[in-house]
């Protein structure tokens, strides 16, 4: 199994004040390459940064490329993750994605993940005019496009119903041949079986259990299996799971520093499908006072009845709870192995949310990096043997990191 | 584990398997045709199926539910509405081609739909 990191540069507005600091936007920027940094040098696989418009507060990752490329700089072997890049035109051109992506992987040295999405909420959708009903049609014309750009010597051109272009020779090209891998966000199971049946990773962003992810893991490598008609050039099997990560030396101490940060991922995310008064709100102030509200006791008891049965909802609720990787390197090392027996290529973790200090989070880093990490990289090439298995019979290229 | 094979009603698997096989063909059309009617169908002998969009109460220390329709009962934004209409489903095409993404998304849907209407019976 491999990891990773997830960033949405989420920066709460201070809770005495109507807006941001001066420097707190910054802060939370160089704290993040910081923080990657460190998970270099500890052998963390992947950093991935999500690409979101608007959303005040829960994530000013808007130009994750800008950032990337700070992070190719400052790394040498953790791999460059788009989770993801918005891919409908009227937010950013598919000509425009091929150029950047093929850009960070000349400057990276070849470790660009190419996650792509449809975007999702209305503020960034009707913030570029792009509409609900066309964003699955517009991410499948712009993906494949985009990756024939990639390898195409020239780009023959193209009429579509999102963009057009004449022929072009778009340039530069990547250095991973004949395209970095490609992943598309999945936060719901029919869009993992989308991506196995296109040939493309599946970053799985519903918060799976490993019982779910189990499921979803036989079936998507069976349809890879049948895949006749990938959506690049090669194919990326390759399947993610994200999580909530916060690790210290006990249990107590992990929820006592990290579970106030991922309660906000949830009040937030879920604030995020609402009614935004932008530049006016300030989510984290509502948040804490909720969370600080007489009621709060049995709030949290509340918290912990049925989950909602429709996925999304579900995903919500996930969110903002301990779930099974807040605690001591023990309690999260028995968590990883469930996901581990599930094969599940990777984890992928959020640390960065909410008011978590970032020297929590930098120890965090190092007790995983250190004593959780090490085990399962060492058993990584059996869990590749069973990919050679999964994979067998494929005919296409396969270009994956896993 | 959700393939039509595990679909035991005959005439819902044979649906699905159209289905799918059409997506082989690349026609992308006939596979949404087949599993909307399916849903249809689904839908009138088991309503149960149906999932809730949202929990009914504000979840806990989230304020509120999101307004934003992620799916709810059926996903909306890839060309076929559904609406219940005096207890039955409507379901309307807003257009008339789909693509292959659309048709794979509807029929996944479709097929877990079907598995659940098993468990429910």
């Amino acid at each position: 199994m491999k990891f990773g990191l997830q960033f949405q540069l989420q920066t709460p507005r201070p809770y005495d004040q109507e807006t941001w600091g001066e420097y707190d936007e910054s802060k939370i920027f160089h704290q993040a390459l910081e923080q990657i940094e460190l998970a270099d040098k500890l052998g963390y696989d992947y950093v991935f940064f999500t690409e979101h418009h608007f959303l005040e507060e829960y994530c000013h990752s808007s130009a994750p490329e800008v950032i990337l490329a700070a992070a190719a700089a400052r790394t040498k072997q953790i791999r460059l993750g788009h989770g993801i890049v918005q891919m409908p035109p009227s937010i950013n051109h598919p000509a425009r994605i091929a150029e950047r992506i093929s850009s960070l992987d000349i400057i990276s040295g070849g470790r660009v993940e190419f996650g792509t999405g449809e975007g999702a909420t209305s503020a960034e959708l009707g913030g570029f005019n792009v509409a609900q009903a066309d964003k699955k049609e517009a991410w499948e014309e712009a993906t494949r496009e985009c990756l024939r750009m990639m390898h195409t010597v020239p780009y023959p051109g193209y009429e579509g119903k999102f963009f057009s272009m004449p022929e072009r020779n778009v340039i530069p090209k990547p250095m991973q041949k004949p395209h970095p891998p490609v992943w598309v966000a999945a936060s719901r199971r029919e869009t993992v079986m989308l991506a196995a049946r296109l040939g493309i990773g599946a970053i799985g962003f519903g918060f799976e259990t490993p019982e779910e992810a189990e499921e979803r893991v036989l079936r998507y490598y069976e349809l890879i299996r049948a895949c006749r008609r990938p959506l690049g050039a090669a194919m990326n099997p390759a399947l993610l799971t994200t999580a909530n990560m916060l690790c210290a030396k006990t249990d107590e101490e992990a929820v006592a520093r990290g579970l106030s940060g991922a309660q906000y991922f949830g009040f937030v995310f879920g604030w995020m499908a609402g009614h935004l008064n932008y530049g006016r709100d300030n989510i984290y102030r509502e948040f804490r006072d909720r969370l600080e509200a007489e009621d709060s006791a049995e709030a949290k008891d509340a918290a912990v009845a049925l989950e909602p049965e429709d996925e999304s909802a579900r995903t919500l609720y996930r969110m903002g709870r301990r779930g099974l990787f807040m605690g001591s390197p023990e309690f999260i090392r028995e968590n990883v192995r469930q996901y581990e027996e599930a094969h599940v290529d990777a984890l992928l973790f959020f640390s960065q949310c909410g008011d978590r200090r970032h020297e929590d989070i930098m120890e965090s880093l190092e007790l995983f990096g250190t004593e959780v990490m090490p085990e399962f990289k060492e058993r990584h090439h059996l869990h590749q043997a069973w990919r050679k298995e999964q994979l067998a019979g494929v005919e296409f290229e396969i270009n994956s990191s896993i | 584990m959700a393939r039509p094979r595990d679909v035991t009603d005959p005439v819902r698997r044979e649906v699905l398997e159209r289905a799918e096989a059409a997506l082989d063909l690349e026609e992308w059309d006939t596979t949404v045709h087949l599993v909307v009617d399916l849903y249809a169908e689904l839908v009138r002998s088991a309503p149960e199926i149906l999932i809730a969009s949202s929990p009914s109460e504000p979840l806990p220390l989230y304020g509120r539910v999101p307004d934003r329709a992620m799916h709810r009962p059926w996903p909306t934004t890839m060309g076929v509405t559904f609406a219940m209409t005096d207890g039955a489903p409507t379901m309307e095409f807003t257009k008339e081609h789909f693509t292959m993404s659309e048709a794979i998304s509807y029929f996944e849907y479709t097929l877990e739909a079907a598995i659940r209407a098993q468990s429910a019976s």
